[in-house]
């Protein structure tokens, strides 16, 4: 069986912190997140291994980002319960109150975990971002550092076609 | 920072709007063939449409001589907008004729009987072939009107062409019609239109109501002033023939019974019947095709409107509670639907409104359907994966 290169240490707190948080956490939570651990473990049992020694493979998140999840996910439940409606207003100031970086690892988190209210939630939040932006701005928040658009391209006709292309646009 | 996966990238990408995506066509390589992608394309109409998000208003300009077309925003009416001018366009004069997938068809053209797909979100246009009227015997005068649509079943986009023909003392003799296939790039003729039904309103735009591969139109069965109802045919995009709509039993009597059109509405069909105390019945038929989905939606009446106005629906509001008219060409107002009263929706640099057409904003390219760029396009690509495979 092939083990798995998992550090020990805090992966693994983060894993039993998770299932204490899923027995007492909401029932929206609670079935996201055992259905990950309950998913990883059959299929390290099918796979032949014992429960001695399970490890879970969590998905690439920093505990800022999960205690983040975390509290999208309680607030969700709760209101739920109460209220029968989610508050737009709650979550408007959520996503509204974090920095670019942990955006995108909520966006992320919320693709992994198959949470598709904070995926949409995150999403749209950087989707308005990006409104009115140039291209510049974009390639700063995303990350991306060439620009091979004009440094890369051996004729320098094919940038000049593309600054011309829709100039309305950049209007 | 993580850096996201291609497929994240996607997903935030097709829920911006067409503005932002050319402007980011400039980000990078990746981003721009992403973004150009028939695939990415469909997904974001997708998007769009699911959401109702990407809604604008496109309304001709019948005052200025500037070929001007206004694209005014259905989220934000009070935005700033610029109006686009239509060099393509011989006449003065821009009108909408009808809409599917973010293209919108225009009058005009080399000559006033011709028409352009024009989709406004790219500024991309295409001008349609002429194609000659054949005339029958007796015929003093025609009217043409146009209708346009999407074939699903051959994916293509289709325009329906109709001309009525009318004698001397303006009554009916016949409709001809002919369909345009942006795939062949021709016009067919169509043997037998419509059956033998005939407009119950002469001289007016019909056929540019199109509902899931169907276009539509309100038609009487006999020449008769006063002899049968008004029924609604739909013309079927793929097979190319008319059928009846089935439509709902209407609770009022239709003696009283005015006037019947047919718009849409939220993506679905919709009857508007003017009765003879002003009022107006909206219908709307949830599931197309099935009988029984058909609903009374509102029933628009004075003192709410003006007695002789002619209202039309145009979009919900984003609560639902509301419902956007357009007031007999002169402007928007918000209806509510529970306490039936009305507001004005203002919109900021438009001073008079003729027949609007909402259209849902998108990245659809007239290219490619059997025209030599879509050719090109697919060479270019062949030969950029045949130098990447030689650098390997």
């Amino acid at each position: 069986m092939e083990k798995q290169q998992t550090p020990f240490g805090f992966h693994k707190l983060i894993f039993i912190l998770l299932i204490l948080l899923s027995v007492s956490m909401s029932a929206l939570g609670r079935d996201i997140l055992s259905d990950i651990i309950e998913l990883k473990i059959e299929s390290h049992i099918a796979s032949g291994g014992n429960f001695d020694s399970v490890t879970v493979e969590l998905p690439n998140l920093t505990g800022k980002t999960l205690a983040k999840v975390i509290e999208y996910c309680k607030k969700h439940e709760e209101s739920s319960e109460k209220t029968g409606e989610l508050s737009e207003k709650w979550d408007g100031e959520f996503i509204g109150g974090v920095e670019v970086g942990m955006l995108m690892d909520l966006f992320l988190a919320g693709y992994e975990l198959k949470i598709k209210g904070l995926n949409d939630l995150a999403a749209s939040r950087i989707g308005g971002m990006m409104l009115g932006k140039t291209p510049e701005e974009i390639r700063v928040i995303f990350d991306i550092k060439e620009d091979p658009l004009c440094k890369k391209s051996k004729s320098p006709k094919e940038g000049e076609r593309f600054a011309r292309d829709n100039p309305w646009a950049f209007q | 920072m993580s850096k996201l996966p291609p497929e994240l990238i996607t997903d935030i990408l097709s829920r911006l709007p067409v503005k932002s995506l050319l402007r980011f066509r400039r980000v990078s390589k990746p981003w721009r063939s992403q973004i150009d992608s028939p695939g990415f394309v469909k997904l974001h109409l997708y998007r769009s449409i699911q959401s109702g998000s990407n809604l604008c208003l496109a309304v001709g300009d019948l005052l200025k001589t500037g070929r001007l077309l206004h694209s005014v925003s259905l989220h934000s009416l009070d935005a700033l907008h610029i109006p686009i001018e239509l060099k393509i366009l011989n006449n003065a004069k821009v009108t909408v004729l009808g809409s599917c997938d973010g293209l919108c068809l225009l009058q005009g053209g080399p000559n006033d009987d011709d028409a352009v797909l024009f989709n406004p979100s790219t500024r991309k246009y295409r001008c349609l072939p002429a194609t000659p009227i054949e005339y029958p015997k007796k015929c003093a005068n025609y009217f043409l009107s146009f209708g346009f649509g999407y074939d699903l079943v051959n994916d293509d986009y289709k325009v329906l062409k109709t001309t009525e023909f009318r004698n001397k003392r303006d009554g009916w003799i016949s409709t001809g019609a002919k369909v345009f296939s942006l795939k062949s790039n021709s016009w067919k003729t169509v043997q037998n239109f419509g059956g033998g039904c005939h407009p119950p309103y002469p001289n007016r735009q019909v056929w540019g109501v199109h509902v899931k591969g169907f276009l539509h139109s309100v038609m009487k069965l006999s020449t008769k002033p006063h002899g049968s109802p008004i029924a609604v045919l739909g013309f079927d995009l793929c097979d190319e023939k008319c059928s009846f709509v089935a439509l709902p039993d209407f609770a009022s009597t239709e003696k009283n019974l005015f006037e019947r059109n047919v718009v849409e509405f939220g993506g679905c069909l919709c009857v508007l019947d003017v009765y003879g105390d002003f009022r107006t019945d909206v219908w709307v038929m949830k599931d197309y095709g099935v009988r029984e989905s058909w609903s009374k939606v509102a029933s628009v009446a004075p003192p709410a409107v003006e007695p002789y106005a002619c209202v039309t629906p145009l979009v919900y509001s984003k609560c639902g509670r509301e419902i956007m008219l357009n007031y007999d060409d002169k402007k928007l107002i918000w209806y509510d639907l529970e306490r039936k009263t009305v507001r004005d929706a203002p919109v900021r640099g438009l001073h008079h409104l003729c027949p609007g057409e909402v259209y849902v904003e998108s990245l659809v390219s007239l290219d490619g359907y059997g025209k030599v760029d879509g050719v090109k396009k697919q060479m270019e690509q062949d030969k950029s994966k045949e130098k990447k495979s030689r650098k390997r």
